[in-house]
């Protein structure tokens, strides 16, 4: 019920973004990017770590900008394996340690948000992420809804600096689409841009988001994935 | 315009105007330059802001000459000069507030103006312009317009030039910027005040803020003291008016100044016809050195969307700077922004 709720906010931010004056300048801005991150956390119950030996997400995006509204879509994934340290499979009624497992994950994101200011944008985000264990009959999926703030920073007519700090303070934890637990989840991005052209720009910098899961069975467990990110974003103005 | 108009004793005298308008042409520029007309660059431009004026025209084209006792012939080009002048005007040059005459009579000219006199506002551009027969009284050097009801060649139905030039001088009292073009024989019988030199940084943008700012009283003429042709290569324009539309529809620029068109109107005819156009002043009319500016809103340029073409006009140097500021770096980049994520 309560994505759903969250879901018809997004939709009437939506609504207004179309409903403004039609004068209002509007685009549409489509990106892609790759992020060879890295993915820790912890098993706090169990009081071990874990740490991928390799992994890299690609990321695609696209947006809707009218004038100060700006809605979306992103979505990204990778395939992440893990060695002696790998993350805990817990369930509602206990955990499995892990050795040697491929995690494939992956995140969607919708997106609706305000610039305030000509710098600065609040904007909501219903996320879903996904962990399915590789070769395992076990799947962990976190959603919620979480509200960011975002800034671009002009620096010159070519180069931006940018970042966004997000959080989820009330996400629920699915395990094998059966509810499991809650969670909260956090993000902070901090980048710059690049113009190449008028229409594209190249945007790169550091990612940092962190999920914890609150298990119903009292067990909790850390995500961390942390690393850079090379993007290619082009826009087409509409009017 | 216009062949067959009347010149009273109008004996040798063609050549001798010839030669008296030879004379007045080099005193008009030994006058431009003795008043010293150079721009010199300051920070802000002050004044007004052409975003601010509203251009107004009356165009006049007076054709059929029916009831004058066979001495004005009927034209055949003026209302259509008219026409489309007010076309051009109207579509390429924003003038929102046209009037057009056709075939009127002395009455119908001075109603006209001084009901345009009361629509000028303080900031405002007024073009008035006149296609039809002129008159020239040899013995007192006086000019007239000839309206379609005039009696012969009886100059008590005519409109003297003073009449008219305290009409432009009213209306240039209250507006900004106004300009006569008369496409008439005799037509320079209305300047006597001299042409205005052209300043060095002419087209720059500086050049614009300079002289929209300052008040001007400007008047374009298809000839000095002369006979002016009708009909140029059946155009169905007279040959002033084929040239200044034909400036007027190709210039490319967004801001073009009376004097930039005047000269390269006068070139033109010059080239073309045995015709001379002149312009400059309205004596005693109020003007500052100022400009008659017209902004073409209808620019192309090459890979360009026309969408994508924005004229900005006199805006002060620090306030376009603010605005090229705020247009470059917040609101493109903000519609280039990637999506952010949680």
């Amino acid at each position: 019920m309560w994505v759903n709720n969250r879901i018809n906010i997004i939709c009437f931010l939506f609504a207004m973004s179309f409903n403004a004056n039609s004068s209002t300048p509007s685009g549409i801005s489509l990106s892609a990017s790759i992020l060879g991150n890295n993915w820790t956390g912890q098993n706090t119950t169990s009081g071990t770590d874990f740490e991928a030996s390799e992994g890299k997400q690609f990321a695609y995006s696209a947006a809707y900008h009218y004038g100060k509204f700006f809605a979306g879509l992103n979505v990204q994934g990778g395939t992440y394996e893990f060695g002696a340290k790998a993350p805990d499979r817990i369930t509602t009624t206990g955990s499995i340690s892990n050795s040697n497992v491929k995690i494939k994950r992956s995140e969607l994101d919708l997106v609706a948000g305000y610039f305030i200011t000509n710098r600065i944008s609040i904007f909501l985000d219903i996320k879903g992420t996904n962990n399915n264990w590789l070769d395992e009959n076990y799947e962990q999926a976190f959603s919620g809804f979480g509200l960011g703030v975002y800034t671009a920073w002009p620096l010159s007519d070519k180069w931006s600096l940018k970042g966004s700090l997000g959080v989820i303070s009330n996400g629920i934890v699915k395990v094998n689409d059966e509810e499991a637990g809650e969670g909260t989840s956090s993000s902070l991005d901090i980048g710059a841009m690049y113009n190449v052209s008028s229409k594209g720009k190249i945007n790169f910098g550091i990612k940092a988001s962190s999920q914890t899961y609150k298990f119903d069975s009292g067990q909790e467990q850390t995500h961390s994935i942390t690393g850079v990110y090379v993007g290619y974003s082009h826009s087409f103005t509409l009017n | 315009m216009k062949t067959d108009c009347y010149e009273k004793n109008s004996l040798p005298v063609k050549a001798g105007m010839l030669l008296f308008g030879i004379f007045i042409a080099f005193v008009n520029n030994v006058y431009a330059e003795s008043r010293g007309i150079g721009l010199h660059k300051t920070k802000n431009a002050s004044g007004v802001s052409l975003q601010d004026t509203t251009y107004r025209a009356l165009i006049i084209g007076n054709n059929d000459y029916r009831r004058t006792g066979g001495k004005w012939p009927r034209l055949k080009t003026a209302i259509s000069d008219a026409s489309a002048l007010r076309n051009v005007l109207r579509k390429s040059y924003n003038f929102t507030d046209i009037r057009v005459l056709k075939n009127a009579t002395r009455r119908d000219v001075l109603v006209e103006l001084k009901a345009l006199a009361k629509r000028v506002k303080k900031n405002d551009s007024v073009l008035v312009y006149y296609a039809g027969h002129g008159y020239l009284d040899d013995e007192s050097q006086q000019g007239y317009w000839v309206p379609v009801d005039a009696k012969g060649l009886d100059q008590t139905t005519f409109l003297r030039n003073s009449t008219i030039r305290d009409e432009l001088t009213l209306i240039a009292s209250r507006g900004k910027h106004t300009l006569l073009i008369a496409d008439s024989c005799f037509s320079g019988s209305l300047l006597r005040s001299g042409t205005r030199g052209i300043s060095t940084d002419i087209g720059t943008e500086l050049y614009y803020q300079k002289v929209a700012n300052k008040k001007s009283v400007q008047i374009m003429t298809a000839g000095g003291v002369e006979y002016v042709d009708d009909n140029y290569k059946s155009s169905g324009h007279s040959p002033f008016t084929y040239f200044l539309l034909n400036e007027l529809k190709t210039n490319n620029r967004a801001l073009i100044s009376m004097s930039e068109l005047s000269t390269n109107v006068q070139k033109a005819v010059a080239n073309n016809v045995d015709q001379v156009p002149e312009s400059g002043v309205l004596h005693g009319a109020g003007d500052e050195l100022g400009e008659f500016v017209f902004i073409k809103v209808d620019v192309k340029a090459k890979g360009i969307d026309k969408d994508k073409i924005k004229v900005i006009v006199n805006v002060d140097t620090e306030q376009e700077q603010k605005i090229q500021k705020k247009e470059t770096q917040v609101k493109p980049k903000r519609n280039l922004l990637p999506l952010p994520t949680m």
